[in-house]
């Protein structure tokens, strides 16, 4: 059982919010409003999200909220 | 519905966005990460999120959009102020039906918790955070970093393996 590898997936997503399933993105989009009525447009169950960080804020390691 | 797989059921760590050559000493960081679909009161209206399970979280705390998403609106006459790093947010809490599945798509387990709903939240990836209250009170949760997975079992699990104290 493989860790997802995020960084990878998600590079040329930056400042996107993006769904993925399977191990692959399925759907992005620049606010969460926007990707959510995507997913549903498509019928796209099962997909889970997440915001992909800028450039800038991966410069700087996450260690709790904000 | 059917039945979910039994106990326990294995999640192997997500590697975090901010990792390998995007990290700023190159490490690679993973965290326990699982997805959770928050539920709305209107039928289709729920979200599927990665969210972080944080055992130093007291509560399981939300994102606003993801409010908007499954339809709900958080009480905006309560508001929990919280510390993070250094500066205070405030939280509205609104009740919620929380379900977790193995894998996405499967049977999975349902329950209400109250989700504390940020008034703001703009750059963090995860946009749920599973605490104490509302997901470690639901379930056994065993990290395991050397095997970079997490087990999740019964509530009772502790009490059968440990013996309550």
């Amino acid at each position: 059982m493989e860790p997802l590898h995020l960084s990878e997936l998600l590079r040329g997503f930056e400042g996107k919010w993006v769904a993925i399933k399977g191990g692959q993105v399925v759907a992005a989009a620049e606010t969460p409003d926007a990707l959510f009525k995507r997913l549903r447009s498509k019928r796209i169950h099962n997909a889970s999200v997440l915001r992909a960080p800028t450039e800038q804020e991966r410069r700087a390691e996450l260690v709790g909220l904000g | 519905m059917t039945s979910p797989q039994p106990f326990p059921w294995i999640f192997p760590y997500v590697e975090d966005v901010t990792s390998g050559p995007m990290h700023p000493t190159g490490r690679i960081v993973y965290r326990p990460v699982v997805s959770i679909t928050l539920v709305g009161p209107e039928v289709d209206y729920d979200a599927t999120l990665f969210a972080l399970v944080d055992s130093g979280a007291e509560r399981v705390l939300a994102a606003p959009g993801v409010a908007r998403q499954i339809g709900v609106t958080p009480d905006r006459d309560h508001s929990t102020p919280l510390k993070i790093g250094g500066e205070t947010r405030l939280v509205h809490p609104a009740d919620v039906t929380l379900r977790l599945a193995p894998e996405p798509g499967m049977p999975g387990v349902e329950w209400q918790a109250e989700v504390g709903f940020f008034s703001e939240w703009t750059s963090a990836p995860w946009q749920v955070i599973l605490g104490q209250v509302g997901f470690f009170d639901q379930f056994t949760v065993t990290f395991g970093r050397q095997a970079l997975q997490l087990a999740i079992e019964e509530v009772e699990a502790f009490d059968q393996r440990y013996g309550a104290q």
